[in-house]
């Protein structure tokens, strides 16, 4: 069988790059849900705040183990 | 032209949020890195460096985390009901 | 483009086309290196007076000599330049300090002022003509700029809420089991010593340096495929376009970055003032 396209060099930095795509989206929808939940019921802003850090955190916290992963399975 | 503490919400709230918010990410930074970093030590020491990253960095992630809930739902608390519609009247 | 360097062949031109045999000289970290002008021997200490140093020192000038000229003519209905001027002083003052740290930010708006003026002109540098290096892409830019925020809430912290409780009232979170601490503590401290300053500064610097990188690619394809053949043409006005288009967000970016470092500064200051619950 014969290699029709290789890729070279770091691969952990495509990996990262890969995994974070889906975090990125995740925040911007947790955000932006979140200023929109803010904007219809202004006086339930507390609760909203806490919901949207904790989100927040969680989908980086996915971001964050993509840019471990090559660490560990690299080389 | 704002007043110092506005009408919604109390300067209070957003600069608590505001940090609050850039400190999820420093607690994730430091998470990972700490408890990643000490894992990536004692790989060094025990061998099997993978699986002490990896652990290590999960258990890194996990407890900050932890420490974001924490704060978060303490500074939740400490805005009780009470204020809330104390900032309404 | 004298500091983009080919590896390889020696034959090819520092910037060559499509079907000239060599290949697209992508630009890598290398394009950040810029040759100095004069090195000045002061005492021991080398001086390099490149580029980046010539820029800042622009910079500096630049912003100073607004804020001092828009400041001069004090008159109550103010003339364009000292209405700008003002603009400038509120827009830091209202959505920045006033916003995060409260009233009693009100004594930090110079140093907040400054930073964010510095630090947008001299991401600006990156798509003005001539210039075209934004300086806060070499990482000693925001290194120093970060120390010195970091001596600043270090100092403000200990000063207001005494150096012993400055450090306890942050590393024992509340509402957390007791023999979570002992797991929980360096994490903290870790936090508030090391990664607050280093992720302000990579913030930043990554995206200044990615931003130059990605502009100078797109600009070195447009040139690269000028070549009389249908790939090579539809490709290089391609990427002119690109280029443009990626020359006004980068604009937006350098503004948004140059934002976000000063709010960082005025959190983490008003983290110093005001102790945690």
């Amino acid at each position: 069988m014969s290699v029709l396209a290789e890729v070279t060099g770091s691969i952990g930095s495509i990996g990262y790059g890969l995994a974070a795509i889906g975090p990125g989206v995740g925040i911007g929808i947790i955000f932006g849900n979140g200023v929109q939940a803010i904007a219809r019921q202004p006086e339930a802003y507390g609760v909203i705040r806490q919901n949207m850090i904790l989100g927040f955190a969680l989908t980086e916290a996915l971001a964050l183990i993509g840019f471990v992963v090559p660490f560990v399975f690299g080389a | 032209m704002k007043a110092d503490g506005a009408d919604f919400p109390n300067s209070n709230d957003s600069r608590e949020t505001s940090d609050m918010a850039w400190r999820s990410v420093s607690n994730l930074t430091a998470g990972l890195l700490l408890y990643g970093g000490l894992g990536w030590f004692l790989g060094q020491k025990f061998g099997h460096q993978n699986v002490f990253i990896a652990a290590g960095s999960i258990l890194g992630i996990a407890l900050a985390l932890y420490l974001t809930y924490a704060r978060v739902s303490a500074m939740d608390r400490n805005t009780t009901t009470s204020d809330r519609r104390k900032d309404q009247q | 483009m004298s500091v983009v360097k080919l590896s390889g062949d020696s034959s090819c031109p520092v910037t060559p086309h499509l079907n000239s045999g060599c290949g697209f000289p992508a630009p890598n970290a290398e394009i950040f290196f810029l040759e100095p002008y004069t090195t000045l021997n002061v005492g021991g200490m080398e001086f390099v007076i490149g580029k980046t140093s010539i820029l800042a020192a622009l910079v500096a000038i630049i912003v100073a000599t607004f804020f001092l000229a828009a400041s001069r003519p004090r008159k109550m209905v103010p003339g364009k330049l000292q209405s700008l001027g003002e603009q400038a002083y509120l827009f830091v003052r209202d959505q920045i300090a006033r916003e995060v740290i409260g009233k009693d930010g009100d004594r930090f708006v110079p140093f907040l002022g400054s930073l964010f003026f510095f630090v947008w002109i001299s991401n600006l540098m990156g798509v003005i003509p001539g210039a075209q290096f934004p300086i806060m892409s070499s990482l000693a830019f925001p290194v120093s700029l970060t120390l010195m925020v970091y001596a600043t809430y270090m100092y403000i912290g200990m000063k207001h809420q005494g150096p012993i409780k400055f450090f306890t009232s942050a590393m024992f979170p509340p509402g957390v089991p007791k023999a979570m601490y002992v797991l929980l503590a360096p994490l903290e401290l870790l936090q508030l010593v090391v990664t607050r300053p280093v992720t302000q500064a990579i913030r930043l610097f990554a995206n200044m340096f990615a931003g130059h990188l990605l502009l100078t690619t797109f600009t070195l394809a447009a040139y690269y495929l000028l070549s009389p053949s249908i790939i090579g043409v539809l490709g290089s006005v391609t990427s002119f376009g690109v280029t443009v288009v990626l020359t006004g967000f980068e604009m937006f970016i350098q503004g948004l970055q140059a934002f976000i470092f000063t709010l960082l500064t005025a959190v983490y200051i008003g983290g110093s003032l005001h102790a945690e619950h």
